[in-house]
């Protein structure tokens, strides 16, 4: 069972952080929180699907980076990546603006 | 507004416009016999500082609070009640006065200063408004009798929706009036209740916070008058900001409604049909259930990606995490619902049922399903984001140039990966072929690095060069690194979901000595107190890229050799260095370089300056030190070299 979700982008100074707690249904965005309904947590996990542990490209060492911890009762998932993406990285990213 | 506000939302015309700042720093690093050259140089660039939509509206969210706090804190000190910010307006904006603390008194203290009979004539106009919505005609005085008989006819709210008539009857009740204002008290009392003694709640209107709140209160009243002023000058950024969205959600939903009706191949004749039906539909219709088979909007993923072959191999995995394959099973039962089988919440069953089975998605479809809603994703960035007013005025400014390569890289892709960069390109000038190359700066407001950011890209422009022109075939220079292109080529659409990942030779070695010369430049810049988009007190130019990390292996080289790297870095002159050094032993340095970034990938290298600064020995630290015994190697090779060169 998930506890929580924590999605972490920097990308130079810009750092945008949400931590998604998972009993309490909400999303907590920089300091700011709102409620986040079930479907939408579902929405965010389906992203992960595709997505490698670590995506890192070994050319492009300035640029944005990600990380995503999803802590279960029983282990913790990272993803990670920096100047390489998932396909739909951009649509996740975008998603979670809509969020808010 | 700010000098600094404005740069950030207008961030376009101020860079072009304090671009000879720059040159200044940069005639003090190359001399002043560069100046003539470098300002050529820079004229002939396209310069574009932007931003996307979400970060200006971020931008004007932040001004507009930075305002509210502003005004209201220049009332409050006036008044003596500095400190007192927080306690009656928290930390919202004007926009958002609803919710600030404040608003709990202004809803009771409004009502109190009406007085009993005022409070009444207000009620009975309200309840004559919801009145007209059903009997347009009806007067104040027609109203007020029913006011005082305490009821209204039935008639007139027949075939009218039933809360007008529920609104009528509260309206009508004489007895609202006053409960309305007692409960507004009530309100008010509540939310401060932490703040106020029982005495002063027993008798609140007499007591001195009563005071203390409506001097407050005032304060809003007057902050908010000067704020009003103010937000008119943000009206064309938020105007621009409206505009912008309304376009971006009009063509979401096109492209949404293409990427569902070219993946609807999965759905049957009929759901097909109810789906076409739905997106025809001029008038507001619930969409159909099996739409949920696929995604609610153009961004969301495709439910039928639980079908997928990735998500069957993670069902099949014992190492996949529990939750992973719970939001699978959940993702099929949901897609069996959507297609209409409803066989209850249990995945098992529906693995069963032979009905299920013959809905299973094969994995090819699945795969297909995620590549159209990828290929509508990007159309939908690349005729949003180049259809914005702030685009099309730059466009057609680069059209006007006459730049000879259509790929000029000033495409969507800039807003969904926010590059800066320089992309070379020429023009045809008095016969002659010229450099005009694009110079893209993603501006944010809270970047300290964005002055060295700039420079760090002058730099590379001042160092690109035209290095061949073989037909169409054009090869430049930039620093010692080759960039190549062809001018025939036709315009291509970008590619908005993903970043370049293919390396050129000398790219890393070539940004890392590029960055040190910014560093030189930047530091001038910050000895004179020359800045531009930043503000002295926060501006930083170390630290900021990774290509720092590599500083070691480079810095000896960099300020041992540093007249032929700059002499090599301009005007295609790049064999001066490796006649210098010996081209071997650039490529072993380069090679170096690129053996330790991939040695020390992300999370090894915070290793790394971990067990550095506690002076442990380490696998990362044996390993760092033989990194640097073989760059003094290379440099040594570098030094004999050197010698000869000279002495032959």
């Amino acid at each position: 069972m998930i506890t929580s979700i924590r999605i972490l982008i920097t990308n130079g100074n810009n750092k945008k952080e949400y931590y998604i707690h998972y009993d309490k249904k909400v999303i907590y965005i920089n300091g700011s929180y709102k409620e986040i309904k079930e479907e939408a947590i579902q929405n965010i996990l389906r992203f992960f699907l595709t997505w490698e542990e670590t995506n890192v490209s070994p050319s492009i060492i300035d640029g944005e980076e990600y990380l995503v911890e999803i802590v279960s009762s029983n282990n913790k998932n990272k993803y990670y990546g920096k100047g390489k993406f998932p396909k739909n990285y951009w649509n996740f990213k975008k998603y979670l603006e809509e969020l808010i | 507004m700010t000098e600094k506000e404005l740069s950030i939302l207008n961030c376009n015309d101020y860079l072009r416009k304090n671009i000879s700042a720059f040159v200044e720093a940069f005639v003090q690093f190359y001399g002043e016999e560069k100046r003539s050259d470098l300002t050529e140089k820079f004229k002939d660039a396209v310069f574009v500082g932007y931003q996307d939509i979400s970060e200006t509206e971020q931008y004007l969210n932040k001004i507009e609070k930075a305002y509210t706090k502003l005004y209201l804190k220049e009332e409050l000190e006036r008044v003596g009640l500095e400190g007192q910010l927080s306690f009656f307006f928290s930390d919202y904006s004007f926009s958002f006065y609803s919710i600030m603390p404040i608003a709990n008194f202004e809803n009771f203290y409004t009502l109190y200063t009406l007085g009993e009979e005022k409070r009444r004539d207000l009620f009975i106009k309200r309840g004559l408004a919801n009145f007209q919505m059903v009997k347009p005609e009806a007067t104040l005085e027609e109203y007020t009798k029913y006011f005082k008989e305490g009821s209204i006819p039935i008639d007139s709210f027949l075939g009218k929706p039933k809360y007008l008539y529920d609104n009528a009857l509260y309206y009508i009740d004489n007895k609202n009036t006053e409960d309305e204002f007692n409960s507004s008290k009530e309100d008010f009392l509540k939310y401060f209740s932490d703040h106020l003694t029982q005495e002063e709640k027993n008798d609140f209107v007499h007591s001195e916070k009563f005071n203390i709140f409506k001097t407050a209160y005032e304060c809003y009243q007057k902050a908010s008058f000067k704020y009003e002023n103010f937000k008119k000058t943000l009206y064309p950024y938020k105007k621009y900001v409206e505009k912008t969205k309304e376009l971006e959600q009009s063509l979401s939903k096109k492209y949404y409604k293409d990427y569902i009706l070219e993946a609807s191949f999965l759905f049957s004749e009929l759901e097909r049909k109810e789906i076409e039906a739905y997106f025809n539909a001029i008038t507001y219709k619930t969409p159909p259930a099996c739409l949920k088979a696929l995604s609610s909007s153009i961004y969301t993923v495709p439910i039928t990606q639980s079908f997928s072959i990735e998500a069957q191999n993670k069902l099949e995995n014992p190492n996949t995490p529990d939750y992973e394959k719970q939001s699978i099973m959940r993702d099929r039962v949901q897609y069996f619902k959507a297609r209409g089988l409803d066989l209850g919440p249990d995945y098992i069953v529906y693995m069963q049922s032979k009905e299920a089975q013959m809905l299973i998605p094969t994995y090819e479809q699945a795969r297909d399903i995620t590549a159209i809603q990828e290929k509508y994703v990007n159309d939908f960035h690349n005729e949003y984001y180049t259809s914005t007013s702030r685009h099309k005025e730059i466009r057609k400014e680069i059209t006007n140039k006459g730049l000879l390569d259509p790929n000029d890289s000033f495409d969507a892709s800039l807003y969904t990966l926010h590059g800066t960069f320089v992309s070379p390109n020429v023009k045809i000038e008095n016969n002659e072929l010229k450099l005009s190359s694009l110079v893209a700066i993603h501006v944010t407001d809270n970047d300290a690095y964005l002055d060295h950011k700039i420079v760090h890209e002058l730099n590379h422009l001042y160092e690109l060069a035209i290095h061949s022109c073989n037909g169409s075939n054009i090869e430049y220079l930039c620093g010692w690194d080759v960039l190549e292109a062809n001018l025939d080529d036709t315009y291509q659409e970008v590619d908005t979901l993903h970043k370049r990942t293919e390396k050129r030779k000398y790219e890393l070695l070539n940004e890392v000595i590029n960055e040190l010369i910014s560093q030189d430049i930047s530091k001038i810049m910050h000895e004179n107190n020359m800045f531009v988009f930043n503000q002295r007190e926060c501006a930083k130019y170390k630290g900021g890229t990774s290509y720092e990390r590599l500083s070691s292996l480079t810095r000896d080289f960099y300020n041992e050799f540093f007249e032929d790297i700059i002499k090599s870095r301009k005007d295609g002159n790049r064999d001066h260095i490796l006649n210098r050094v010996g081209e071997n032993n650039m490529e072993a340095l380069n090679q170096l370089l690129t053996q330790f970034n991939q040695q020390f990938g992300e999370f090894k290298y915070y290793q790394l300056l971990t067990d550095l600064s506690q002076n442990q020995e380490t696998e990362a630290t044996r390993t760092y030190y033989a990194f640097q015994t073989q760059k003094d190697i290379i440099l040594n090779h570098m030094r004999e070299y050197s010698k000869n060169s000279i002495s032959k």
